[in-house]
């Protein structure tokens, strides 16, 4: 059983997937950060009305970190970085690094501003950045993989499945909190938990223009159903039979995409390429290489 | 088999921390001796959009210039976000020491608008609340259904 544990957690596989969950993520967070570069004086310096904190168990002489909120030009610079070890993520260039300064340097900007926000997203981007960096995202589809094997396509070593595994849990994990909580939760009982969230500070005109037409029970149903949908999603992502896991990705994929259009919470769409993180790698692996006949994306592949 | 005991001890530690905010997150358990911001970071992962309320609630932002008249302040001029995050980042949840904190944006905006050339003589800040409405955000943002609640004011007035 032992074995069986480690072997499902850890064994080793091609890394095709991981190389485009790096890509996804990079890109994702490269984007997400890189809007705010016209607004980053404002957010993350003395010229913007900033109030830090400092995180718990902080060694108190490394508080300053934290506490002393940088001049704008300091600020630029330090979003610079932070911007090119996104772009070095996205590119597969020093993988494993780029993507652990990026989760120091993410942890660093929560706790100077996102933390009043106190979202998940901000968290699952932090744990994404440490998966990365402890992947071997870097070994194909990447700078890295062209520099070694004379193409971005080509790889020789196989990867843990390791960080895949702790994506794949996070993103269970996520759903199965958020929707058994809704089974008890007084405000997600009733349809009115929707209609008020479409009518609120997050509804966008399309949701002001539905919710113009007037009240109707089918928020009930809609309601009951998200959360039908929230408690299937963790174990649906699994199933292979009866392609059970396509649908639990197809209806999370339409969950978002309403989310966003209704309610402006764009920044979970990320997580619908990232259902890729339930898949095993041979089957990505077998899938490029179907989409690709006369490419062979590897060159002399070692265990 | 170092990397090996390594990798299944944060594996164990991973899920142990999980498990601790799903049963934060389910059952509001608090499992003995786990550190709470490692609870809290587990269960931030898994717990958004648990409530709702009818009305609509919002920090506004106010100049008021040296005839005594009050002029409104966007607030994306000092926090450029949409409206959701901006009304749940204002809130200040995470601060404890909330009167300080709001103080200090009000003076850090009476000084911009000062550099600016604004001739306001007091930055405040208030609560405005007001009934949602099926058919737009400020359809009832009017003098009847407004409330409002006075947060600070920077400078103080004599």
């Amino acid at each position: 059983m032992i074995h069986a544990w480690e072997h499902w957690w850890t064994r080793r596989g091609p890394p095709e997937l991981m190389g485009i969950v790096r890509i996804v993520v990079g890109g994702w967070l490269l984007f997400f950060w890189g809007i705010r570069l016209p607004h980053v004086t404002l957010l993350y310096s003395t010229a913007g009305p900033v109030l830090p904190s400092v995180p718990a168990y902080m060694p108190a002489r490394l508080t300053w970190i934290f506490t002393t909120v940088p001049e704008p030009s300091v600020a630029l610079l330090i979003f610079a970085v932070h911007l090119l070890l996104l772009l070095c993520v996205l590119l597969g260039i020093a993988t494993r690094l780029s993507a652990g300064l990026a989760f120091l340097s993410s942890w660093y900007y929560f706790y100077l501003s996102h933390y009043l926000f106190h979202s998940s997203f901000d968290r699952l981007y932090i744990m994404a950045l440490l998966f990365l960096a402890l992947s071997g995202a870097g070994e194909t589809l990447s700078i890295s993989a062209w520099r070694r094997y004379g193409s971005p396509f080509k790889w020789e070593n196989m990867i843990s499945v390791f960080p895949q595994r702790l994506f794949a849990l996070q993103l269970m994990m996520t759903y199965l909190g958020v929707g058994f909580q809704k089974l008890w939760l007084p405000d997600w009982q009733t349809g009115e938990m929707l209609w008020y969230a479409m009518i609120g500070v997050w509804g966008t005109p399309l949701a002001f223009k539905i919710t113009a037409l007037g009240w109707t029970p089918l928020y009930h149903v809609l309601v009951n159903l998200v959360k039908i949908m929230e408690c299937f999603w963790p174990f649906g992502f699994w199933i292979r039979r009866a392609h059970v896991r396509f649908i639990a990705f197809g209806s999370a994929a339409l969950f978002h995409i309403l989310v966003d259009q209704l309610l402006y919470i764009w920044w979970f769409a990320v997580l619908i390429p990232s259902y890729i993180t339930f898949f095993e790698p041979e089957e990505v692996e077998r899938w490029l290489a179907s989409c690709s006949k006369s490419h062979r994306f590897r060159s002399a592949p070692k265990a | 088999m170092i990397i090996r005991l390594l990798r299944q001890a944060f594996l164990l530690t991973y899920i142990f921390l999980t498990f601790c905010g799903l049963m934060y997150t389910l059952f509001r358990v608090q499992l003995p001796h786990v550190p709470w911001p490692f609870v809290t970071h587990f269960y931030a992962m898994m717990a958004p959009f648990q409530n709702y309320v009818t009305d609509v609630s919002m920090v506004m932002i106010y100049g008021k210039h040296p005839d005594g008249s009050w002029e409104k302040i966007p607030y994306d001029r000092y926090f450029p976000f949409g409206l959701g995050e901006y009304s749940v980042r204002i809130r200040l949840s995470p601060i404890v020491e909330k009167r300080e904190a709001y103080r200090k944006i009000a003076q850090h905006i009476f000084e911009h608008e000062k550099r600016s050339g604004a001739d306001f003589t007091s930055i405040r800040l208030q609560w405005e609340m007001w009934p949602k409405s099926q058919y737009g955000l400020y359809e009832n943002y009017t003098a009847e259904h407004v409330t409002k609640t006075f947060i600070t004011e920077y400078p103080t007035p004599e």
